[in-house]
């Protein structure tokens, strides 16, 4: 293996140039998630039931098309604000598969048999991820989620109370006016601490001048003037804006130091790779389909590809393996790749991401088999419904 | 690191971060690192990146909260950032490989890689899906639709007679006719040794310079051309000959020109071709 300075910086600016600007852009999200998104809110609208939000989650790509890169700080943001974790789960793994954008580039990809393969990829990567969504259900999420993601989560979902024993913490003492605030006489001050403490206040105080005042027992923040009297203006959006600005760009940092890792690794095993002919004519061989399917999923997984081309590439580079092998590359790496393996740490612990792995190689690859199995029924169903393909 | 200090330095990172992206697509570096799909991304997530970092810099001491815990049994400092690792550490693990990038890139791969990227058989029957176009191919569209030399021969470019091995009609069309082509010229992978044969290419790009595909056809030299073949690999030629097809050790059909001109060219401003970008094969071409 050769290392060549030039060859890596243009692998690895390339690769930046195409993943950063979508990481920025989901971390834009996930800060104006944390901020403005009030704890809670997303269990109001999904279903109560767990494994009804579930699958519900496994379609939420189609509305709100995200990539691999975006969707892992969302997803942070997402469960710190309440989001169940299976759900979140069920979204993050479906979400880079069942959007248009990459139906759309299978379609385009697979010309000869559109429908049989943009469709079996949409209904695969919706069935892997609602399955793994399912099992999170019977997983303490002290075993999956990082010890700080635990910490954010907020069990106010029935509303804020003023008790601070509800919030899973406390920032001063409760007989401090904090515990409870109802005038401002009494305690000179507004407790807006949506931006303070990072948790939902959902009460607002308009007797309060509706701003900032510095007081001594603080949650950390410095209001640096006071009004005896309102001074006619509100700081509260502002606050808001810098407070989502500056947990986007925390968010940005963290992410893209394991996208770098990610790619430093993609490009190190890129370059060592060198399959013989012999080697891809074994695994590409239809009689070793187990084999084969395996190493196109490993393949995915250096590759690293991103889920919106993925299928140019599969639909162009690998013409010798068969439709089953190159399912599983469709499936398996916009779930789990060497960028994502350094993503999901932003969520999860180590040891997690890795059982995650191999829950989704052992899934994905049984699915895919099983899917090979039925293709004749399913061409058969296509063409008596739609008249055939081309 | 004091709270202010990893502000400042971050902002600043995603400064830098998006000014790379702005240089590179003013500059249309960016033309070589991704295809045409992400350069409104790199242009306006770089112009996102450079905006917020300013107004960050700019709202730096204004206090917007840090968004944990603050027990009042705990005596500590509130104004800090909270990241997942040490902002030192994250700091130097980005700006390291970028920097170091930066430093080394020659916004091209070396000659050992681009030996190894053109030297990959692709099956002109997989880019299919470039074709949008069910039209049947006849001669008098292609008479209709490409220009010729002084010569007669069809001015056709590479990517064009590529796909056409892929497609029986545009082969039944195209077969004996003259043509004229231009693109990097290499030995012909299997068969290095034999002066007589090369592979004229050009770089295909799906998605980011990582991905790069050749589009290859096979040129047989006569012998007085092979003879003083004396250019460098993956020189930039001009060619015309006779377009034929033959199978592929994959079995697969791929095309053949048989050259009676050769000529050194120059490379256009951007050689690499991309799905979107300027050389989409079409039947109306």
């Amino acid at each position: 293996m050769q290392f060549i300075p030039q060859d890596f910086a243009m692998s690895f600016l390339s690769v930046l140039f195409e993943g950063l600007p979508y990481i920025f852009i989901g971390t834009l999200i996930s800060g104006f998630i944390d901020v403005y998104l009030p704890s809670g809110a997303m269990d109001r609208f999904l279903p109560k039931k767990r494994w009804l939000s579930i699958l519900v989650c496994g379609f939420l790509g189609l509305l709100i098309p995200v990539c691999e890169c975006t969707v892992v700080p969302v997803i942070r943001r997402l469960v710190a604000k309440g989001l169940p974790v299976g759900s979140a789960f069920a979204y993050m793994l479906a979400a880079p598969i069942v959007n248009p954008i990459t139906f759309f580039s299978t379609w385009t990809a697979f010309e000869s048999e559109p429908i049989l393969m943009a469709f079996s990829r949409l209904g695969l990567g919706y069935l892997v991820a609602v399955t793994v969504g399912m099992l999170i259900l019977f997983v303490p999420i002290e075993k999956i989620l990082k010890k700080a993601v635990i910490e954010k989560l907020n069990y106010s979902g029935k509303g804020h109370s003023h008790s601070h024993k509800d919030c899973a913490h406390h920032h001063h003492k409760e007989e401090t006016c904090c515990s409870h605030h109802p005038k401002k006489e009494e305690c000179g001050h507004s407790h807006d601490h949506q931006k303070s403490c990072g948790h939902d206040h959902s009460h607002e105080h308009s007797e309060c001048c509706g701003h900032d005042h510095k007081h001594e027992s603080s949650c950390g923040h410095d209001h640096s003037h006071e009004h005896n009297g309102s001074c006619g203006h509100d700081h509260k959006h502002e606050d808001k804006l810098v407070g989502a600005l500056r947990v986007s760009v925390k968010d940005f940092m963290d992410v893209t130091v394991y996208f770098v890792i990610g790619v430093m690794l993609m490009i190190l095993f890129n370059t060592a790779t060198d399959h013989s002919d012999g080697f891809l004519a074994y695994v590409s061989s239809s009689e070793n389909l187990v084999q084969g399917t395996m190493f196109m999923m490993l393949l995915s997984f250096v590759l690293s590809l991103c889920s919106t081309s993925d299928a140019f590439l599969v639909g162009t580079s690998f013409t010798q393996f068969g439709r089953v092998p190159k399912m599983a590359f469709l499936v398996f790496g916009p779930m789990m790749d060497v960028k994502l393996l350094f993503l999901y740490q932003t969520l999860m612990k180590m040891k997690s991401v890795i059982l995650l792995a191999i829950l989704l190689f052992v899934l994905v690859g049984a699915v895919t088999l099983l899917w090979g199995e039925c293709i004749p029924f399913l061409q058969e169903l296509i063409e008596n419904q739609l008249g055939g393909e081309k | 690191m004091n709270a202010t200090i990893t502000r400042v330095t971050f902002s600043v990172m995603l400064i830098l971060i998006g000014s790379i992206c702005l240089v590179y697509y003013a500059k249309a570096h960016i033309v070589k690192y991704v295809s045409p799909s992400f350069y409104l991304s790199t242009l306006v997530g770089g112009l996102g990146m450079v905006i917020v970092g300013v107004f960050l810099i700019l709202t730096i001491k204004r206090h917007a909260g840090c968004a944990h815990d603050h027990s009042d049994d705990e005596d500590h400092d509130h104004d800090h950032d909270h990241s997942d690792m040490n902002s030192l550490v994250a700091l130097l693990i980005i700006a390291i490989p970028l920097g170091f990038s930066l430093i080394n890139t020659k916004h091209k791969y070396s000659e050992v890689a681009m030996d190894k990227k053109s030297s990959v058989e692709v099956d002109p029957n997989a880019f299919g899906y470039l074709n949008k176009d069910d039209l049947k191919f006849t001669r008098e569209m292609l008479d209709e639709m490409k220009e010729k030399n002084a010569n007669g021969a069809y001015l056709l470019e590479i990517l064009e007679i590529f796909y056409s091995a892929g497609d029986p009609a545009a082969m039944e069309v195209m077969t004996d006719i003259k043509v004229e082509t231009e693109g990097a010229v290499r030995r012909q992978p299997g068969d290095e040794e034999n002066s007589k044969v090369k592979r004229m290419y050009r770089m295909f790009m799906t998605c980011c310079a990582t991905d790069m595909q050749p589009m290859p056809v096979k040129l047989i030299l006569p012998d007085e051309i092979a003879e003083k073949y004396n250019y460098a690999e993956h020189s930039w030629m001009k060619i015309e000959g006779t377009l034929g097809y033959e199978s592929s050790k994959s079995g697969f059909k791929i095309p053949v020109i048989k050259v009676e001109k050769l000529n050194a060219s120059s490379p256009p401003p951007n050689e690499i071709l991309s799905n979107g970008g300027n050389s989409i094969m079409q039947h109306k071409m």
